[in-house]
């Protein structure tokens, strides 16, 4: 359901323009309802979950990686943060075709994919991009309007 | 038929930055193909490219010929060395420009330094060749150049192009000047005159030079043939090949060590024994057996290599540093050294079983290379010092940048008349670099370039792609120093830094191939953040009396280390990292090591970290590829992941000595010759058949480590980075927030920005204020239990501004209300507007807000 933006959103978005770092909380803290109503849960609580779910991710980009791997391929190696962490995620050649241009571009990234846990206690956990959603990234501002 | 003598002098590649189309490589290439037995290099106040140029004629089987452009008080000259001491002159005349800003070299500079040089009046390049109709000057402008001629007495030349042709003949025959005939290639084929037009247009339109492209597309490396006909003047041509002859004479010490020799003599080795010994007894006051005879060892090889000199310097450069307080490490393979690592503080190579034979031994040809680690904020202080104690002597290494794809589009839509705004969209989505594969490729394989808009635009494409590679300036290495066993002049040009450090026209690789001394002296941000944190602990009355010798087993740091909480940790923070520490769960100092050893394109490629991480699982067999190496494959659970570990194996198995061992590591790179291969493969197996073991056992062994040596890592780097990584981790388990402050007053520590770092101090617990005029300061402060965010946040605000605010405020006191503020600090309207959108002043009375807010905006 969308309605007025709370304050405190109104305020993060406003350090987004004026400011280069988030000092009174985390953008996606505001955004959670909604994002829950998706059924776009939070990484703390993702990362719960068993491996080999089938999970909606969503955070802001910090960065994508391309290093070289052993079978030659280009996988995309890409982090996100949300307000409970950072979120791993691995992109096979599949999902870059409709989503590698979306993840250079956008400022927030929310997809799906499968959740893999490795490691001790399944300490390790990424997930496996499989498909974005398109209405769901861009600008920070944008996402936050679809959504609130 | 009597072939044409005549050779190309007049030369530019793209070490002429932003002229040239070509490296020396395709230079050499296309005279090969052309059929010249020689070819000159003459780039404009360079000698950037000289050595690779040399080094690839020689490989190809032709002739070099090393000149320079150069400008001179009577006009443009093309200088060719014609030996060694004409090297160096040319070193010293292109050194003179430069320091004067690309000046005319005066007469009496010209004078002082002609031997050895050989000098071609460029006429068309001067108003000489260019006036018409005017005899009484070219009479008057013939009789100046009488004074070059005797500067170079029987190597004065006057160049010959065909525009000038009639004035050449007078002035020869005026003065009495040999013509040599030239023809200013700046490209390779006609074709590519473009592509020099298109640099010359970068010139223009984006460094705002004035800047002129040849006038047409003859100026390329044409066939002597072709030269004979727009030129014909046999005497002219031959010159050119008589002056190639000449200039034969030159031959770089290539191949050879030159060390700086301080004149110490035997008393060097004598000192640096003294040295060590000491510095053994303090640090270990009982030292064992095994450090004695490897301190024996080390001394023994440094003596033998002629090196103490060398190790006395690095000695000296660390007792600055200790005195002055700078926080300072090694890293690579020169941690493995016991001298070393008691010169320089570092990790103790004997407890850590690291091998000197990886940093230095009998059979390397090459200077060892002692690296180290300043806090970067201090490390121009060591530099200075070290430039300044061997002032003349001493230079920093310079790096040329090369245009990379995304440099490539922008700056040639740039040349090419595009907007801003259409470069900007042009270029969305292109990466960095390619990784070996060109932009049309690129723009037709990856994903996120399928519907870019610049493929509309194959002009655009086809200059940025022939751009991507090219060489296109000259800047300083990250912390290389030079230290000649002379004069820094007779070896390279110099130029000055923005910093005003001396600056040589030679790269790294340059470096090596001249046998020089090089030591990186190198900047880590990790010593900074470091520092930083125990300030702010300091400071807040907090200090912790462990951060004088952290601890090597904090069970919480290895705790924190096994969840992957490592954002910020040196080394260890990556995306990759986190997720293979939450799979190795390290629990002592050592899987650190391993880790950061693990982690890198090699181990990776060559599928190390599997294998390692399923055999310390317990999920795959740990046992090694011969019994006979289980002691040195048993810390890492048979997988060969440290190249000290080839080196033992090799040694080990085959009988190979140290030297020859690290020979066969350095041959297994991803080049491998065929020939070289099957050599060592000869050579370990007779090797390991003498040891005793079959034939069957020397085959397999030499696979496995065969497939396994490019990919390892160097364990004595990883020693001295685990250390620097392990207490950046310990900070940050035990005093978050210093850890945070640290890194986020660093720069760019790490992989994450600023405000990753800081969202992430929040979720710990940290309390976040944001920037106040009242509050902030210029950099990242404990306040209370949080964090202060410094002024400089606020977008546009500019660090001046900010520095004024904060300035204000500490002399005169807190500013106490907005009309305050503005009345004692003259800031102008936008930054007034940034401060009041930023709440920089909230809780801060104002008398007319309203207006103010509306004035603002």
């Amino acid at each position: 359901m969308q309605g007025r933006p709370d304050a405190g959103l109104k305020r993060v978005l406003s350090e987004r323009i004026n400011l280069e770092v988030f000092c009174s909380s985390h953008p996606f803290e505001h955004l959670r309802p909604a994002l829950d109503k998706r059924g776009i849960l939070p990484w703390a609580a993702i990362r719960q979950r068993p491996s080999g779910s089938l999970v909606r991710f969503s955070g802001l980009m910090i960065l994508v990686h391309t290093p070289p791997v052993r079978s030659g391929r280009r996988i995309m190696f890409v982090t996100l943060e949300d307000e409970t962490g950072l979120i791993d995620l691995v992109v096979f050649p599949s999902a870059q075709i409709k989503g590698a241009r979306l993840l250079f571009l956008s400022e927030v990234v929310t997809g799906s994919g499968i959740l893999k846990r490795e490691g001790y206690d399944g300490v390790s956990a990424i997930i496996v991009a499989k498909a974005f959603i398109p209405k769901l990234c861009g600008s920070l501002d944008k996402v936050a309007k679809t959504l609130v | 038929m009597n072939m044409i003598e005549f050779v190309h002098l007049d030369v530019q590649s793209a070490y002429s930055f932003l002229w040239g189309t070509f490296t020396p490589e395709q230079l050499v290439a296309q005279a090969l193909q052309k059929g010249f037995k020689s070819v000159g290099l003459a780039d404009i106040w360079s000698l950037q490219g000289a050595v690779r140029f040399y080094k690839a004629a020689k490989r190809a089987g032709i002739r070099p010929v090393i000149g320079s452009r150069i400008e001179a008080d009577r006009g443009q000259l093309l200088l060719i060395a014609l030996s060694r001491q004409g090297y160096e002159n040319l070193c010293r005349l292109i050194s003179a420009g430069l320091q004067g800003r690309k000046g005319p070299v005066s007469m009496p500079v010209l004078s002082r330094y002609s031997r050895g040089l050989a000098a071609i009046f460029l006429l068309h390049e001067s108003p000489l060749g260019r006036r018409h109709g005017d005899e009484n000057g070219l009479e008057h402008g013939a009789g100046r150049l009488s004074d070059l001629k005797d500067i170079f007495p029987g190597n004065f030349y006057l160049g010959l192009v065909p525009a000038a042709m009639e004035r050449a003949r007078y002035i020869c025959s005026a003065i009495g000047v040999p013509p040599v005939a030239l023809n200013s290639a700046a490209f390779l084929t006609r074709e590519d005159y473009w592509l020099h037009r298109l640099l010359v247009d970068i010139q223009r339109r984006y460094h705002h030079r004035r800047a002129e492209p040849l006038g047409d597309d003859s100026f390329y490396l044409a066939g002597a043939g072709e030269m004979a006909r727009r030129l014909p003047w046999p005497e002219a041509l031959k010159n050119s090949a008589a002056i190639a002859e000449k200039a034969q004479g030159l031959s770089l010490p290539l191949g050879r060590l030159h060390p700086p020799c301080f004149q110490r003599g035997l008393e060097a080795d004598r000192m640096l024994a003294r040295r060590s010994i000491k510095l053994l007894a303090n640090r270990f006051k009982e030292a064992s057996y095994k450090h004695v005879i490897q301190l024996d060892k080390e001394l023994s090889c440094i003596k033998a290599k002629g090196l103490s000199d060398f190790f006395l310097l690095v000695d000296d450069v660390a007792r600055f540093a200790r005195k002055r307080r700078i926080i300072f490490s090694p890293r690579g393979s020169a941690v493995g050294s016991l001298v070393v690592s008691l010169l320089l503080d570092g990790p103790d190579p004997v407890a850590h079983d690291l091998l000197f034979e990886r940093f230095m031994n009998e059979g390397r040809g090459d200077m060892p290379d002692v690296d180290m680690d300043f806090d970067s904020e201090r490390r121009d202080e060591v530099l200075a010092w070290v430039l300044e104690r061997f002032k003349g002597q001493a230079a920093m290494v310079s790096t040329v940048h090369h245009f990379k794809v995304r440099s490539a589009v922008r700056l040639a839509a740039i040349a090419m008349g595009y907007s801003q705004e259409d470069i900007k969209h042009l270029s969305a989505c292109l990466p960095w670099s390619l990784r070996g594969i060109d932009l049309v490729t690129a723009l037709s394989t990856l994903p996120e370039l399928k519907n870019a808009p610049i493929k509309a635009h194959p002009r655009l494409v086809e200059g940025a792609s022939r751009l991507s590679g090219l060489p296109f300036q000259a800047s300083v290495h990250l912390g290389g120093v030079i230290v000649v066993p002379d004069k820094i002049e007779k070896w390279s040009p110099v130029f000055s830094s923005r910093k005003g450090f001396p600056v040589a026209q030679l790269d790294k690789d340059d470096v090596e191939d001249l046998g020089l001394l090089k030591l990186d002296l190198l900047g880590l941000r990790m010593h900074t953040a470091i520092r930083k944190a125990e300030e702010a602990l300091w400071r807040q009355g907090r200090w912790d009396e462990r951060l004088a010798a952290v601890p090597l087993d904090d069970k919480k740091t290895f705790w924190e280390l096994s969840q992957g909480d490592s954002l910020g940790v040196f080394q260890l923070e990556s995306p990759g990292q986190r997720q293979l520490l939450g799979k190795l769960r390290p629990g002592c100092f050592d899987d650190l090591v391993a880790e950061i050893s693990l982690f890198r394109p090699g181990p990776v490629e060559g599928d190390l970290v599997r294998r390692y991480v399923e055999r310390r699982a317990g999920r795959a067999s740990s046992r090694p590829i011969h019994d006979s190496l289980a002691n040195i494959l048993e810390e890492t659970y048979g997988v060969i992941v440290f190249q000290e570990q080839v080196l033992k194996v090799v040694h080990t198995f085959a009988g190979f000595s140290y030297a020859d061992a690290d020979a066969f590591r350095r041959a297994m790179t991803k080049k491998r010759s065929v020939m070289e291969m099957q050599r060592l493969k000869a050579a370990f197996i007779q090797g390991a058949l003498q040891k005793g073991h079959t034939l069957d056992e020397a085959q397999r062994v030499f696979e496995q480590v065969s497939a396994f040596a490019a990919y390892g890592f160097c364990k004595a780097h990883a020693v001295a980075f685990s250390h620097i990584a392990y207490k950046s981790a310990w900070l940050k388990t035990h005093h978050p927030r210093a850890f945070y402050i640290g890194m986020l007053n660093s720069g760019s520590v790490g992989s994450y920005p600023a405000w990753v770092i800081l969202n992430e101090a929040r979720r710990k617990g940290v309390r976040i204020y944001p920037p106040h005029v009242n509050h902030s300061g210029l950099e990242y402060e404990p306040d209370g239990n949080g964090i202060r965010v410094p002024l400089q946040v606020i977008r546009g605000i500019g660090s001046k501004n900010a520095h004024r605010i904060v300035a204000e405020r500490l002399r005169n006191g807190p500013f106490t209300s907005w009309e305050s503020l503005f009345k004692r600090v003259q800031l102008p309207r936008d930054i007034k507007a940034k401060l009041i959108f930023a709440k920089a002043l909230s809780g801060l009375p104002s008398m007319d807000e309203e207006r103010i807010y509306a004035r603002a905006a």
